[in-house]
């Protein structure tokens, strides 16, 4: 299953997606609920000039934000109330929010 | 520790012993560390072997480990939640070339390509793996177009950015995402490798 849509949706089911999934993201300049976000079997997309680039994403000029298993460890470190900090936190630090 | 717990490990041990793992303990932190052959010959400097991770006040991430590999016999996990430690799979260093600013989905696909390559040179690697990691054999052979996999090899471990520059960690999914002691290991002060060198 692939989605497209807002963040805090995303977090809402991630827990139904497949763990190999990547999630991309519009560029942003601070993670928001609202941020538009993607899921891509990356090993199966088709892929842009650039050999490495799925299309779909590249058409959107979207970017990679978190691969699925690790937004899904994230979701389990924290609480609802702080899972859009503690994704960012994750992204820019490699580490999980205490 | 209760007499279930007691019996718990001593079945554990037992499925262990029998595919050819040893009990390793360390500072009353357990781990089940398999025999192998050795250290691997990756193409990208791939390690067979465990590190067990000791933390010390000034020592966060020192090696203080012995070879072999992984952690878990059946599907028991022995090693304590709250225990500081965690344990090595696998690990590779990274060529230069490959960090900082490259994305961590490349980093995925050359650990993979380093661990497929050890897998298809030492099957008994291959093996004990399989028995513990179900699915990782498949799960890091290249794909319909010749690509090697962007995410970890299963779901039940991951590619752990080490502090040490170039070196990615293949760990249990649950000693990665446990709380408490062990995530200043993983992680000290708060980030992670990637976040260090795998960023300009």
């Amino acid at each position: 299953m692939n989605f497209k849509g807002k963040l805090i949706d995303l977090i809402t089911e991630a827990d139904s997606f497949e763990w190999n999934l990547w999630i991309y993201s519009e560029p942003y300049s601070s993670l928001a609920p609202e941020t538009q976000c993607m899921t891509i079997n990356v090993d199966n997309a088709e892929l842009a000039a650039d050999g490495f680039t799925p299309l779909e994403v590249q058409e959107c000029g979207f970017e990679e934000l978190i691969s699925m298993q690790d937004l899904q460890a994230v979701l389990k470190n924290t609480n609802s109330q702080m899972a859009v900090k503690a994704i960012d936190y994750y992204v820019k630090n490699d580490a999980y929010l205490n | 520790m209760s007499v279930d717990d007691e019996s718990s490990i001593r079945d554990d041990l037992t499925v262990a012993k029998e595919n050819n793992f040893d009990e390793q303990r360390v500072e009353g932190a357990k781990f089940l560390i398999a025999v192998t052959t050795g250290i691997g010959g990756g193409i990208l400097g791939g390690k067979i072997g465990n590190k067990v991770f000791d933390k010390k006040d000034e020592d966060v991430g020192k090696s203080n480990g012995s070879e072999g590999n992984a952690t878990k016999a059946s599907e028991l996990t022995v090693r304590p939640a709250d225990s500081p430690y965690y344990s090595t799979v696998y690990e590779i260093k990274l060529p230069p070339n490959t960090y900082p600013n490259v994305s961590r989905q490349r980093h995925n696909q050359l650990a993979n390509e380093s661990l497929h390559k050890q897998f298809e040179s030492d099957s008994t690697f291959a093996a004990k793996m399989e028995v513990q990691y179900p699915g990782i054999v498949d799960g890091v052979k290249p794909g319909a177009r010749g690509a090697y996999s962007r995410t970890a090899p299963t779901k039940d471990v991951t590619w752990h950015h080490a502090p040490e520059k170039g070196q990615l960690e293949l760990l249990p999914i649950d000693h990665h995402t446990s709380s408490g002691a062990v995530q200043n290991t993983l992680h000290p002060e708060g980030k992670g490798g990637y976040s260090d060198w795998g960023k300009e």
